[in-house]
């Protein structure tokens, strides 16, 4: 019996044009989810059909394959209750278990059967033309089957279990969906929590997919087993494995048990007590009471509308679904707050609204699909409940009825995103924040288009334009999810990069900055907002235009001009929003691509390798380097524009002689007038597309000769940005922040435009690189600073006038302070020659004012965030004490540090000032030590870089960064353990050591061992840092600083290298710890 | 009061011709269509009620073009499909008020007095506030009567609107459909005979598309005046009097076997004159029809 069942079932659905169409779906998938991996791991020696990245793909299953399996899993079992044919099959003599069991297992092998599309999909990937042939390696059929059979059939048994679950206990198809869906939530609330803050043993075990084990699996496989190893089935991973199976097979006995065909098998609604009626005779005269005044004006149909709008609308907010779904929606949003909170790098935060309105991103994509089926749901109502053939003849024009309905669906829409408000507000108060509250940033947020209420409300007008122009209701949900998913996983996978591509999306919607906001996209947003406005208004009345009234049109019916569902008003509505889209476009891609405001990726990686290809010469010459610097730099925070004048003193400190000076200027900068000695430079060389301008001197600069130069320039933003990857936070209207190169030119060659990832580098047919930085024996390098190109140490006056509200801040110590025109002006000095790795800018800040012996402090946080200055300002004053008394003295009199938006960067240490990135704990919440010690130490850190760069000439060669970056680590680490215990510091080594585990897998070329480390975020500040603190161990730490100290007397003025300072200290390491520090910093391996 | 049907014709997109150059025109009161299953009835009605376009052909109501103005039609329609539903979750009073609305009743005292008297007259009144979702077949089926009749239409379209009623019911729907016929246009499509012989006074017979007959009732009843004969036989003998007569029905009376022929003269001593049915003259069509394309 059960046997024939599948076979009936299976070939009923193979011999439909669906299954075609699924496979194809899977198929596609499979090609298009493997290069996404691919993408997003970009080491350059991993195979495209790695089999690393065959795992991840069939644990996660993938967007269409959950959505077909939503569509196809319950029909075999509901067909017979919503066509009543329950009614007659159930009184076949069949055992109802038998019959259960037959259909649960049809659907299950059904959509394994679907899945073996996915894996052929990511089987035939060497074939599609993706990538050249040396990027696959042979197909690995036997790792594909053992993750299939480990991964994906048993998450399709956990969907079907699930979903049959659902449909037993219910009786409806709505109660599996909801279970998919809570499912995926619950899969993806584990995968994004394991992204943010590591893969810890409930996150791997509670994933319903195993995709987070997976992940934890194959992060730790060297690049060889990535390629072609099986996946060992053990830990977590086969926790989780065995804890889900369980879980779908008790899913399954209890359907199994529930299931039988009395309560089952009755007609939906059936079960309802049917009214019964006693016969009455009828006393009313039809005739007195049937001749009603009738009305058919525009005013009576707006009132329709309204009336039918309202109608519509309790409709959907009355049934007890409504209330369970928004009920589950509720209880993730309250769970994310609580449990997840928003953890970035440093952990949990203040209850802060950007934090709460989080929400609509991590659960965006769910609610969007639901509200999408919800809609296509209601404009098929009257065809799903058949009352059509009725309300299709009333004497109410079509845009009444449907447009109706696209009020209501924005009403419920509205009720969601509102109530989501409502909780983050409830949230936000509960949790202490209740002066953190910030109403408009919830306003823009939640109802607003930053895919709030008016994003839902833009693509429901997709989903009132599909269901218009299929007239399909199944149709309608495919296209119109699709559509969503398509976009989403577009963007997320790399394959779209313009926001013009998104439609309802807005540039920026994740790139909040708690300092300064939404910035430029503010702007931005408004104008693509405007834009997609447009296109939904074709695409409302494009719907009213195509919707079938009646029984189905041809196309070509539905496609003349002629047609009467609009009137002529409403045709040249629609021509004229079609031209105002295209006119809106064009507006934005002036805008944003035209002023330079974006580049797609691989034009600007083509950009950067025709530098490389046509200026690496440059490298080679002999260029000017800056020695000092007076600046006079104005900024018009409000206008996004800096207009600057620097007087610079240029030395040649090369033995050729150099004629022409060679600028390379950033994005929106021009270069008004260059002066040698007040006379004009003639211009010789004019590159637009690489900004690089090349002057003659009037006279050669000889060896060992300066000059002096004046620039002056401006550097103005026009138009708007369209990503998070230009938040041109370098003249910003809130508060500007850059780097010194962000203003001033690079002279002769920029090495930081080479493209620094091989397999990046070989596609655009340059020559890989062995490391990032140049060898340990180059002589040139040797010479060379690693925190410029263009000079080594500087001096400077620096005069940076802003407006009032505003306070200037940039390297050196603070000279003076005075008002001029109602603006602020401040001068700042470096008289001793620093390395030119400044920072400069104008912010809007609260000054903190301490002093530490001789050293004045300065904490300048965002005026929001008081909340953890004095650990930060403890951290400064521990830190300068300790730098006195172990090593020499801190460098500066003063420092001032600097809270500066996420999107610059993390650390900044430059004379006198540092700089830390909002999300490092300015509004952490450090109630935890983890996040205590972190701020302490990372603060330290920066001191401690002070003390390097002041102290110490570093080689521009391998193991730079483990000089300037990993050696302050370890100090930071020391102070650390003196004043916070071991605690605190086993804390923080964990937090580096789960750094390392999650971001070293995404090294893009090839680790090199410690000792000619090569700049990785993963490995100077977390890896080298660890390791300088197991050899400090070995020898104690008053040996280990005394080696440091002694490492810079010894030839001072020559530039260093951390492989002599490495092997001075390992001289001082026991014979029997030697061993292990040389595999930690000789080899590749974990520390 | 008239409805004009010219030259309409219908081919779907698998190849099926629903209606064949079909031409009627219908004056006021009640006019039955009667046909086969799949003779094309409902395809008509559904064109006439402005839910499906026709290929070719025209349809006026009393000056109004519907196929080109079919807005205008919808204010004057009542049309009670063959197969509907309703939205369960609403009450058949709240849902009637709606259906009001939309017709153009605009004014709610208006709405209300409609309703309620329309709920008396389909025998609905004592459960109007009931969820239709809780209705048998027969009440959703004078539910649909009652939307039909609202506002007053003055052309009326039902189609097969007695499936489903009980007798009591039935007659009581007759009645009141004749009652609006005296002032209105109505359609009654139906594949019961006994519905078009008891109500209407004029009539056409469709079957593949095409308009086989029309006329009044009495008109093709009486057009068998003489020759219609009735015999009861033995099953097993059914078969050599196919071959011997012209057998337009068969039907069983008491257990036994009673076969309708037509002829001109007594076909033999065992036959008794019968005075013809309207039921009668449209098989003995459907027997001819039958003939002509075999």
């Amino acid at each position: 019996m059960i046997g024939k069942i599948i076979i009936y079932e299976l070939k009923k659905r193979f011999t439909s044009w669906m299954t075609l169409l699924f496979i194809v779906m899977l198929i596609f998938q499979g090609f298009w989810y493997t290069k996404g991996y691919f993408d997003y791991y970009p080491n350059d020696g991993l195979l495209m059909n790695a089999t690393a990245v065959s795992y991840m793909n069939l644990s996660a299953c993938g967007m269409l394959m959950i959505i077909i399996v939503a569509i196809v899993t319950g029909t075999s079992l509901h067909k017979d209750l919503q066509y009543g044919t329950g009614q007659w099959i159930y009184s076949l003599p069949v055992n109802e278990k038998s019959f259960y069991v037959g259909r649960f297992l049809s659907s299950f092998f059904y959509n394994v059967l679907l899945a073996l599309g996915y894996v052929l999909g990511i089987a035939l990937l060497p074939y599609g033309g993706l990538a050249e042939a040396e990027r696959f390696g042979p197909i690995p059929w036997g790792q594909l089957f053992q993750g299939f059979f480990l991964l994906t059939v048993p998450n399709l048994f956990l969907l079907t279990s699930l979903f049959f679950l659902g449909l037993v206990l219910t009786r409806k198809l709505a109660a599996g969906y909801i279970i998919i869906f809570g499912t995926v939530i619950i899969f993806l609330l584990m995968q994004t929590v394991s992204e943010g803050s590591g893969i810890t043993p409930g996150l791997a075990i509670g994933d319903p997919f195993g995709y987070v084990a997976t992940d934890g699996v194959t992060g730790q496989m060297s690049l060889a087993e990535r390629n072609f190893s099986y996946l060992p089935i053990e830990g977590y991973l086969l926790t989780n494995r065995i804890l889900w199976l369980s879980i779908a097979l008790v899913a399954f006995l209890i359907s199994y048990f529930r299931f039988n065909f009395k309560s089952f098998g009755n007609k939906v609604g059936s079960q309802k007590k049917t009214l019964r009626q006693v016969y009455t005779v009828p006393t009313e005269n039809l005739k007195t009471t049937l001749v009603p005044h009738l009305s058919f004006t525009n005013r009576d149909f707006i009132k329709k509308l309204w009336s039918l709008a309202k109608l519509e609308f309790r409709n959907i907010i009355r049934p007890v679904s409504f209330k369970i779904i928004i009920g589950v929606i509720i209880l993730m949003e309250v769970l994310q707050f609580l449990m997840w909170n928003a953890s970035f790098y440093i952990g949990p935060t203040m209850p802060l609204t950007s934090t709460m309105t989080l929400f609509r991103l991590s659960f965006g994509v769910f609610i969007m699909m639901l509200i999408i089926i919800w809609s296509g749901e209601l404009f098929f109502k009257d065809r799903v409940v058949k009352i059509s053939a009725i309300t299709d003849a009333l004497p109410v024009p079509v845009w009444v009825t449907q447009f109706s309905r696209f009020l209501a669906l924005s009403g419920m829409a509205f009720i969601l995103a509102f109530t989501f408000m409502v909780v983050g507000i409830v949230v936000q108060l509960l949790t202490g924040g209740a002066s953190l509250i910030e109403f408009g940033l919830f306003a823009y947020d939640m109802l607003g288009y930053n895919w709030g209420w008016l994003t839902y409300v833009l693509w429901i007008a997709v989903v009132f334009f599909v269901a218009g122009l299929t007239g399909n209701r199944f149709l309608t949900h495919i296209l119109s999810v699709g559509a969503l998913l398509f976009t989403i996983l577009s963007f997320e996978l790399g394959l779209a990069e313009q926001v013009i591509f998104a439609y309802a999306a807005v540039p920026g919607l994740e790139d909040y900055s708690e300092i300064s906001e939404y910035g430029i996209w503010y702007t931005s947003a408004v104008w693509y907002f405007l834009m997609w406005t447009v296109a939904a208004i074709a695409f409302i009345l494009l719907g009213i235009y195509f919707w079938d009234r009646g029984v189905g049109k041809s196309w070509i019916t539905k496609l003349k001009f002629g047609g009467k569902q609009l009137n002529f008003a409403g045709k040249t509505t629609v021509v004229a929003s079609i031209v105002a889209f295209f006119v809106l476009q064009s507006f934005i891609i002036k805008s944003v691509n035209k002023e330079g405001n974006f580049t797609p990726s691989a034009v600007l990686e083509e950009r950067d390798a025709t530098y490389e290809r046509d200026y690496s010469y440059l490298a080679d010459k002999a260029h000017p380097k800056y020695t000092h610097i007076a600046l006079r730099f104005d900024i018009f925070p409000e206008e996004r524009k800096a207009e600057y004048v620097a007087e610079v003193l240029l030395t040649n400190p090369s033995t050729e002689w150099i004629d022409t000076l060679f600028l390379n200027t950033k994005q929106a900068v021009s270069l008004i007038s260059v002066q040698q000695e007040g006379k004009a430079l003639a211009l010789v060389k004019k590159d637009s597309i690489q900004h690089i301008l090349a002057y003659a001197f009037d006279k050669a600069m000889v060896p060992g000769d300066s000059t002096r130069i004046q620039l002056k320039m401006k550097k103005q933003y026009t138009g708007f940005s369209q990503s998070g990857s230009e938040p041109q936070a370098d003249l910003m209207a809130n508060g500007t922040t850059g780097g010194i190169h962000e203003y001033l030119p690079v002279i002769g060659y920029c090495p930081d435009r080479e493209l620094d990832e091989n397999r990046i580098r070989s596609e655009h047919g340059l020559p890989k690189w062995d490391s990032r930085y140049p060898s340990v024996t180059d002589k040139k390098a040797l010479q060379e600073n690693p925190f410029a190109p263009d000079a080594n140490r500087v001096t400077a006056t620096i005069t940076i006038s802003t407006t009032e509200n505003q306070i200037p801040f940039a390297p050196g110590r603070l000279v003076s302070t005075s008002e001029e025109n109602g603006r602020t002006l401040r001068t700042y000095a470096i008289s001793k020659p620093s390395y030119f790795n400044w920072m400069l800018g104008s912010k809007q800040v609260k000054q903190h004012r301490l002093a530490q012996g001789e050293t004045q402090i300065v904490v300048l946080p965002s005026p929001k965030h008081p909340f953890n200055v004095d650990l930060y300002s403890n951290a400064l004053k521990k830190g300068i004490h300790y730098l006195n008394l172990e090593f020499e003295g801190y460098p500066y009199k003063e420092v001032r540090l600097v809270e500066i938006p996420y999107y610059q960067g993390e650390f900044f240490a430059y004379p006198n000032g540092i700089a830390i990135s909002e999300r490092e704990g300015w509004y952490a919440d450090t109630s935890g030590m983890k996040e205590r010690g972190y701020i302490f130490q990372s603060t330290v850190t920066q001191l401690a870089k002070h003390w390097v760069q002041e102290n110490m000439n570093i080689a521009n060669v391998q193991g730079a960064e483990m000089l300037t970056v990993a050696l302050p680590e370890a100090i930071g680490l020391q102070v650390l353990e003196k004043e916070m215990g071991e605690e605190a510091l086993a804390q923080v080594l964990e937090k580096k050591r789960d750094y390392i585990g999650l971001h070293q897998a995404n090294e893009p070329n090839k680790q090199p061992p410690l000792i000619y480390s090569d700049g990785a975020d993963y490995l100077e500040p977390h890896k080298g840092a660890i390791a300088l603190h197991e050899l400090q161990k070995t020898m104690g730490k008053t040996q280990f600083n005394n080696l440091i100290l002694a490492f810079i007397r010894e030839s001072p003025e020559e530039p260093k290298v951390f492989i002599h300072l490495y092997q001075e200290l390992l001289k001082e390491v026991p014979v029997s710890e030697k061993g292990k520090i040389k595999q930690l910093f000789e080899k590749v391996g974990p520390v | 009061m008239k409805l004009t049907i010219q030259h309409l014709s219908k081919t779907y997109p698998n190849g099926v011709q629903a209606l064949k150059d079909v031409s009627l025109t219908i004056g006021k009161g009640m006019f039955g269509l009667l046909g086969q299953n799949g003779a094309g009835k409902s395809t008509l009605m559904r064109t006439i009620a402005t839910l499906q376009d026709p290929d070719t052909g025209e349809i006026d109501f009393n000056g109004i073009d519907i196929l080109k103005n079919p807005e205008a039609l919808r204010r004057i329609l009542g049309y009670l499909p063959q197969e509907f539903g309703v939205y369960p979750n609403v009450s058949a009073k709240e849902l009637l008020l709606h259906i009001a609305d939309m017709k153009g009743i605009t004014q709610m005292g208006e709405r209300n007095d409609q309703v309620e008297a329309l709920l008396q007259r389909v025998n609905l009144y004592d459960v109007k506030d009931k969820k239709l979702g809780g209705y048998s077949g027969g009440m959703k089926q004078r539910f649909g009567i009652a939307q039909a009749l609202l506002a007053h239409p003055q052309l009326i379209i039902v189609d097969e609107p007695t499936a489903g009623l009980d007798p009591m019911e039935r007659n009581r729907f007759y009645n009141l459909l004749s009652e609006l016929g005296e002032n209105s246009v109505v359609i009654l499509s139906t594949h019961i005979v006994e519905d078009v012989s008891t109500l209407c006074n004029d009539m056409a017979i469709i079957g593949n598309g095409e308009v086989l007959l029309t006329g009044s009732p009495m008109e093709i009843e009486t057009s068998l005046n003489g020759k219609v004969w009735e015999k009861q036989i033995n099953k097993s003998e059914y078969a050599s009097h196919l071959e011997k007569y012209k057998v337009i029905s068969n039907h069983f009376h008491l257990g036994k076997m009673l076969i309708t022929v037509v002829a001109d003269d007594m076909p033999d001593g065992d036959f008794y004159k019968k005075a013809p049915e309207l039921e009668d003259a449209y098989f003995n069509l459907l027997f001819d029809r039958q003939n002509v394309m075999s």
